[in-house]
């Protein structure tokens, strides 16, 4: 979990012109792995992850000074970077003529069978492709809970969500990645 | 193998004790070293657009769709039009409702069946404008067209001959080369030089 205090020290630094930078890159360096997987995750290709990343963070350089604190830097990076990966998701679908709410999730799985080393008859790829089915929404719920054990009164603040509805949404998310892998 | 917190552990075997016992492995591969250069190459992106002084809000978040649907546009219009030469013979093909005509099997073709083709082809050519049966089909309808023919027949027409002054290199294997002086003899037509 993250340290607070670090935290807001670095952020208090970034409101200094002359530490700014120092104190910025603190941030990427310390956030970037997480933030990268949690995108990953969502995205599927590391092409796009690495735009996608670079873009969140970019947003943070210019909006840190601004931070309300309201939320921890880590919620907010979270939050960030998951409306980062949704946009994102929604532009691809939509430059590719796909209903933004169309159930047919055959883009995002279409991406996973294209990774090189992809290996269909391995329970860990049909996992992902499980959860590539999932909406958008609740797969990120089902990423956060499971791949960063987020707990959920930490996810609600990242997704402005009450923590009933994402307890519920995971709890359909686990059964729907289950009815796929029993019946594939 | 990724540990799992034993709260989360619980709560999956609760849930669905299958997807509890699925070992957490990450499937994605990253590139060596990418996040030693990360935080210098936003860095240097952030000074970039830091130095982009008059430049329209939303700008760079817009570019690469400007840039994308701009060369979707051109792309069309030049790698089709500027092998008009070498296209013409399937276009030909298409106007005469002959879908999917491939070369390879133009050129086996028992000799009656191609002469009826090319004096078919040859009085489209001669009797119409090329620039109005041209004009006429979409380019849509081109690309399909060129797709359904076989890969052979794209990798040549999709190789630059915008920057040469000759046919793709991949030509010589769609016929002979001889085969093919003969059938631009036949079909009596000028080849056009591309630019």
């Amino acid at each position: 979990m993250a340290d607070v205090k670090d935290d807001n020290e670095l952020i208090q630094a970034c409101r200094i012109p002359e530490s700014k930078e120092y104190a910025y890159t603190q941030i990427v360096k310390k956030y970037q792995e997480k933030l990268y997987w949690h995108i990953r995750r969502m995205v599927i290709e590391h092409e796009d992850t690495n735009d996608v990343l670079q873009n969140m963070f970019i947003k943070v350089w210019k909006s840190i000074e601004n931070f309300r604190e309201e939320s921890s830097l880590y919620t907010w990076l979270y939050r960030i970077a998951t409306n980062e990966s949704l946009t994102f998701i929604q532009k691809q679908k939509k430059r590719i003529a796909i209903s933004i709410d169309d159930e047919d999730r055959s883009y995002l799985t279409g991406k996973l069978k294209a990774d090189t080393h992809f290996d269909a008859s391995k329970i860990e790829w049909k996992l992902q492709l499980a959860i590539q089915l999932l909406p958008d929404k609740q797969r990120t719920v089902f990423n956060l809970r499971y791949y960063d054990e987020m707990p959920y009164q930490e996810m609600s603040r990242v997704l402005e969500t009450s923590e009933g509805a994402l307890k519920a949404s995971y709890h359909h998310a686990v059964k729907k990645v289950e009815e796929y892998l029993l019946n594939h | 193998m990724l540990k799992i917190n034993n709260d989360i552990l619980q709560e999956l075997e609760s849930i669905s004790p299958i997807i509890a016992k699925v070992p957490r492995v990450n499937v994605f591969q990253v590139p060596e070293h990418y996040f030693v250069n990360l935080s210098s190459h936003i860095l240097l992106k952030i000074n970039v657009l830091s130095s982009a002084k008059s430049v329209p809000e939303n700008y760079f978040e817009s570019l690469p769709d400007i840039i994308i649907n701009r060369i979707r546009s051109e792309a069309n219009v030049v790698s089709i039009k500027k092998q008009y030469s070498f296209l013409k013979y399937a276009i030909a093909a298409v106007v005469v409702g002959i879908i999917g005509l491939n070369l390879f099997s133009f050129f086996n073709q028992q000799k009656d069946e191609k002469a009826i083709l090319l004096a078919e082809a040859n009085r489209i050519i001669k009797t119409e404008s090329f620039d109005t049966v041209f004009e006429s089909i979409s380019e849509d309808e081109i690309e399909n067209y060129l797709k359904s023919s076989g890969s052979d027949v794209n990798a040549a027409l999709v190789a630059n001959v915008a920057y040469s002054k000759e046919l793709p290199a991949k030509i010589d294997y769609l016929s002979e080369a001889h085969t093919l002086d003969t059938f631009l003899e036949e079909l009596n037509i000028e080849t056009k030089t591309t630019k």
